[in-house]
């Protein structure tokens, strides 16, 4: 569904991305681990189009959409949410909902057919007792719900989640884990980047790990907890196990 | 040592919004202590921070600086009375020299600023050659070691760190954490909030767990350190 | 050549003056990250205040510089700081914005009734009387001391703030202000200074001004706004690019005014110049990370009326107005109309700013290329001339959208006001448009069968229409495209990934704004009978906004009240001499008021809400408006 190929980002003379690869197949949860700064949100922007490459491909469907601005690519089936949320917080979380459904489509709405599918997703993404309420004043785990919501309302063929568990306690968090299994089985490729490691492991069936801006490590939960690489860039390493090289040079991001 | 200690927490609630997010923590940092705060993301580190230094007020509990409660909403006070604090991602100021950097931290202090800038070129030598440089433009490395200059150039009592790895090569973080062993060496009490568990681990002398704005685990850093291991990269709660 | 020379003295000059009234501006806002629009009127009333000393008191030349200058104007900055602009630590740029033009107007207003605008004053040049020859062109010395006193001041800042401790603390400050507070610095007191040093340059910029040009209210607080362009190239930040950017400014001016053919139109061009720079410079110059954040969202927005409803209340209101109408007296009969026209000019506010959330501040503009087009067309008084007016409002409004349509908040709202601006300038007071002093003739639509000419059909007329659009918008927010609307407004981001084009949106919205203010035009006209050159100034346009403001932008039922206001005012400065320029102290005021209920006067909760809220919430529950006891903010909304 979606294919990365070999992109980098630079901010300034600051490598954010260098040369990163994935896909993110339909019907599979895909997750994407790596510590702060490693470059996830980075990686969302270039994907869904707010943050344009200075090298490398981004393809939809075998369709390259590099190029292509965010609501464009949200209407070829783009969904996403964001770290720090990007709610309407002025509407209800019914309206957030609503505005999702009928973006991008031209056709009257006939015996408040929208309307249903609005309740449809509420139920869903378990909002229904809070579907009137204005956005901002929920609270951040209800209102993670409100941007998962929708996206979902857009109807996407591939969904990104930017931490979609944090601040969502733990019953939450367990609904959020089988919606997520439940939309990959309807066919939606899911790319989840999760500090939950727990749940990352319970629902991905394939994992990537970002550092740096870079890949080091692929493949499915098992595999890459077991990588001492992960261990490494997750845990860090022990102090003066290691011998102070002579270039002990610039430390990226920052 | 007797006397109170550096930095004392009691059954500490803290919320955004209606959301509450510190469920009742108790901690304890005596004078010359080294506390490493570990725990994965949204576990509440950051916010017992920031409990700790009175930029978020509890909603319930007590916080202790020394032998008075913590100032609120007043960095100004806390720096007068020797806590440092470091705060995530940005403890330099962008677009001033290396130099005026240095400066800055002695602001109000009685420190000369000969001596300011032998204490931190002298431990970081690097600096040194780039002190007309905008504190911006430096490598993410150096930005860390400027800000860490701010310890060793302004004689804290207390020095809070959170998350100064972030980011860096491990080259880097391991010269930035010699600094802190030596600063712990001083008797500086410390706290440190850090996701890179083996490093904070390494110069600590006392360890807890946070996760789901509880503390789940303290005691010594050794057994302290083969139980995260399971929280960060297998189970999310021990508990 | 000497020709070339001489324009580029007075181009000079006056781009030392902008420099000036730039840099203040730059220096407030990176210090307490508040653009000040009332920066022209703080200089004005400087002007105005060395006058009273030196001139109307007779004191010295140099005391009373002092006193103006590092007294008066130093201690004004802080107090504003300190009284209006320091509760608005962490405002939206619409709050902000509101709530120094807010502060504009009530400078305006002060001054108005301390120094009585039909006297006129002079303010002698420094060194009058003195001149020396530089290559073959005569220059003043005041000229000369304009030029030296910028030069002065621009590099006494750059020391000040590279070579001084307090200067590296307030760049300290400006960078990371919690930072800062922790070496010992503190934001506030900073905020504190740098309003004081903005209050100050301003104050140098008007006392140097007003000698070269008149010692006017209005001209002293607009001509600062010159002062915006250069500010900008500096990208509000850079103070020697911004130096010179005020210098390029006069330049520009200047050469366009002595080299472009002296034909009908271009003969206006000076007045323009500045505002078609600040345009080009807005669009020109990359956006730079602007300090303040997304949209700050009341934590309760209005509730929006259902259709019954509305309905109802739109049917009680005419059926009010058309028994009401008939004991009020003509002049009553006017001043009603008057509100009323200004009302449906005004809902073209709640789509545009209450809604989509993007400030414009030429509304007034549109409005009167509606009632131009109405008095041109078909006679002026047809169907014709209606959707004229609509459309010739509706198609500018695209036009100005187009390139400002990627601007947002400040930026947006400084491309709106040199629109206005320039339009004021290049066509109102165009001799060509209105004719000489005289205005045009605007007829009533007719509607066969009914007679619009008396004052009280009329006003059932307005009546109706502003019922008719009323309804409509609060239609449209219910809409799809309200929700839209309201999505673009809450954040940006959130909307693109959704699918929403939100170029169009902007597009739309600011079309049909316009549209509709040029319809409010219309009636506006027909309600007068005719509009003048000054009927659209920049000024209304601004205390139009701040009506809508206060009473609430987001409601129909406060446009209702604001356009009515607007109306009263100068009736009540008719009876009661005393009061006269209330409107403009009361505006002020109630603007700055703002920064405390951003959801205006009619858009709190009623009673009625209160209670049903306090059912919802059950016992035990905690009240959902009710702050948080915490620090921080909970949800950052919009990035």
């Amino acid at each position: 569904m979606l294919r990365v190929d070999e992109v980098s980002v630079s901010f300034g003379g600051v490598q954010a991305l260098g040369g990163v690869s994935l896909e993110s197949r339909a019907g599979a949860v895909t997750g994407l681990i790596g510590p702060n700064g490693a470059g996830k949100t980075t990686l969302f922007n270039v994907v869904t189009g707010f943050q344009r490459p200075n090298r490398g491909q981004v393809s939809m469907d075998g369709r390259e959409i590099t190029a292509l601005r965010p609501h464009t690519r949200a209407r070829l089936g783009v969904g996403r949410t964001f770290q720090r949320l990007e709610l309407f917080g002025s509407l209800s979380a019914r309206e957030n909902i609503l505005v999702g459904i009928e973006a991008g489509r031209g056709r009257p709405d006939h015996g408040g057919v929208r309307r249903r599918q609005a309740e449809e997703i509420l139920e869903r993404v378990g909002l229904q007792t809070v579907a009137e309420r204005q956005a901002n004043t929920l609270s951040t785990g209800k209102a993670r719900l409100v941007e998962l919501g929708r996206a979902l309302a857009t109807r996407p063929k591939l969904l990104l989640l930017d931490e979609p568990s944090s601040g969502l306690d733990q019953s939450e968090t367990d609904t959020l884990g089988k919606l997520l299994t439940a939309l990959a089985g309807e066919g939606i490729a899911v790319l989840l980047v999760e500090h939950d490691v727990e749940l990352v492991m319970r629902v991905c069936d394939q994992v990537y790990v970002l550092d740096f801006g870079q890949i080091i490590a692929a493949g499915n939960p098992v595999e890459v907890q077991a990588d001492p690489r992960v261990q490494l860039a997750y845990l860090g390493a022990d102090v003066g196990t290691e011998p102070p090289a002579p270039d002990s040079g610039a430390g990226v991001g920052g | 040592m007797s006397g109170p200690p550096a930095l004392e927490l009691r059954g500490v609630r803290a919320c955004y919004g209606r959301i509450e997010v510190l469920h009742g923590v108790d901690l304890t940092v005596p004078v010359g202590g080294v506390l490493a705060l570990l725990g994965p993301n949204g576990a509440g580190k950051t916010t017992t921070l920031k409990v700790a230094c009175g930029r978020m007020r509890p909603t319930a509990g007590e916080v202790r600086l020394g032998d008075a409660p913590v100032p609120t909403r007043s960095p100004d006070g806390l720096a007068r009375k020797g806590v440092c604090i470091i705060p995530e991602g940005r403890g330099v100021f962008p677009n001033l020299s290396v130099t005026e950097n240095l400066r800055m931290w002695t602001y109000r202090g009685s420190v000369a600023r000969s001596e300011v800038e032998e204490r931190a070129f002298g431990r970081f030598p690097r600096l040194r050659d780039r002190r007309g440089q905008l504190a911006g433009t430096l490598s993410g490395g150096e930005q860390q070691m400027l800000a860490i200059s701010r310890a060793l150039t302004t004689n804290p009592t207390f020095l809070l760190l959170d998350e100064i790895s972030m980011g860096l090569a491990p080259i880097v973080v391991s010269e930035l954490y010699e600094v802190v062993a030596q600063l712990a060496a001083e008797g500086i009490a410390i706290v440190i909030v850090e996701q890179f568990v083996r490093t904070a681990l390494g110069v600590a002398d006392r360890a807890a767990i946070m996760a789901q704005g509880r503390i789940q685990l303290e005691g010594d850093p050794r057994e302290v350190g083969d139980a995260v291991v399971d929280i960060y990269l297998r189970k999310a709660s021990t508990s | 050549m000497s020709e070339f020379l001489a324009l580029s003295v007075v181009g000079i000059v006056a781009g030392c003056i902008y420099a000036l009234t730039a840099m203040g501006l730059v220096v407030t806002y990176t210090t307490s990250g508040i653009f000040n629009f009332a920066h022209g009127a703080i200089g004005m009333v400087a002007a105005f205040m060395y006058w009273e000393l030196s001139v109307n008191q007779g004191l010295p030349t140099p005391l009373a510089l002092v006193l103006v200058l590092f007294v008066f104007a130093p201690l004004m900055g802080a107090l504003i700081e300190r009284v209006l602009m320091r509760p608005l630590h962490g405002a939206s740029v619409e709050t902000t914005l509101t709530v120094t033009i807010g502060l504009l107007l009530l400078l305006i207003g002060l001054a108005t009734i301390i120094w009585d605008p039909t006297t006129s004053r002079v303010l002698p040049q420094f060194f009058a009387g003195n001149s020396v020859s530089i290559l073959g062109v005569v220059v003043t010395w005041h000229q000369l001391t304009v030029v030296i006193v910028a030069a002065a001041v621009a590099v006494g800042m750059r020391l000040f703030l590279f070579r001084t401790r307090p200067g590296t603390a307030m760049r300290a400050v400006v960078d990371d202000p919690e930072l800062a507070s922790m070496a010992g610095a503190s934001p506030a007191r900073f905020g504190q200074y740098g309003w004081a040093i903005g209050a100050f340059l301003a104050a140098l910029a008007g006392i140097l001004l007003a000698p070269l040009v008149t010692l006017d209210i209005n001209t002293l607080t607009l001509l600062v706004i010159n002062g915006y362009a250069a500010a900008l190239v500096g990208r509000l930040k850079n103070l020697p690019l911004t130096f010179a950017g005020g210098v390029v400014l006069g330049l520009v001016e200047s050469y366009a005014v002595g080299y472009l053919p002296t034909g009908t139109l271009l003969s206006q061009i000076k007045p323009v110049v500045p505002m078609v720079f600040l345009f080009i410079v807005i669009l020109v110059v990359p956006q730079g990370r602007l300090r303040a954040a997304g949209r700050a969202i009341a934590l309760r927005v209005p509730r929006v009326a259902g259709w019954r409803e509305s309905v109802i209340a739109g049917v009680v209101f005419v059926a009010i107005t058309w028994v009401v109408s008939a004991h009020l007296s003509s002049t009553n009969l006017a001043t009603a109309g008057h509100g009323m026209a200004f009302a449906i000019i005004m809902l073209s506010l709640v789509l545009l700013v209450g809604y989509g959330g993007q400030v414009s501040l030429c509304q007034l503009t549109f409005a009167g290329l509606g009632a131009f087009a109405m008095g041109e067309v078909a006679g002026g008084g047809s169907w014709l001339g209606v959707l004229a007016g609509i459309g010739l409002a509706g198609a500018v409004g695209a036009l100005v959208a187009l390139p400002a349509i990627r601007l947002r908040g400040l930026y947006l709202a400084l491309s709106t006001l040199a629109f206005a601006e320039a339009m004021d300038f290049a066509f109102f007071q165009n001799t060509n448009v209105f004719g000489t002093g005289s205005a045009l003739t605007v007829g009533r639509v007719h509607i066969p069968g009914i007679s619009l000419q008396s004052p009280r059909a009329f006003l059932v007329l307005l009546a109706v229409v502003f019922v008719v659009v009323g309804i409509g918008v609060l239609a449209v927010r219910r809409s799809a495209f309200g929700r839209r609307l309201v999505a673009m407004g809450d954040s940006p981001s959130g909307t693109a990934t959704v699918g929403i084009n939100i170029t169009r949106t902007k597009l739309v919205v600011f079309t049909a704004s316009a549209a509709l203010a040029g319809l409010g035009g219309v009636l506006y006209g027909g309600q007068q009978n005719q509009v003048g050159a000054n009927d659209f100034q920049l000024l209304y346009s601004l205390t139009l906004l701040l009506l809508a403001s206060v009473w609430g932008i987001k409601t129909v039922t406060g446009m209702l009240f604001a356009g009515l206001l607007f109306a009263i005012f100068p009736v009540i400065q008719s009876h009661v001499p005393a009061l006269r320029d209330l409107l403009y102290l009361a505006v002020g005021l109630g603007a700055i008021s703002i920064g405390r209920n951003p959801n205006g006067v009619m858009g709190g909760k009623t009673p009625l809400e209160r209670w049903r809220d306090r059912r919802a919430a059950g016992p035990g529950q905690p009240d959902a408006t009710a702050t948080a006891d915490v620090v921080e903010e909970p949800t950052r909304v919009a990035g």
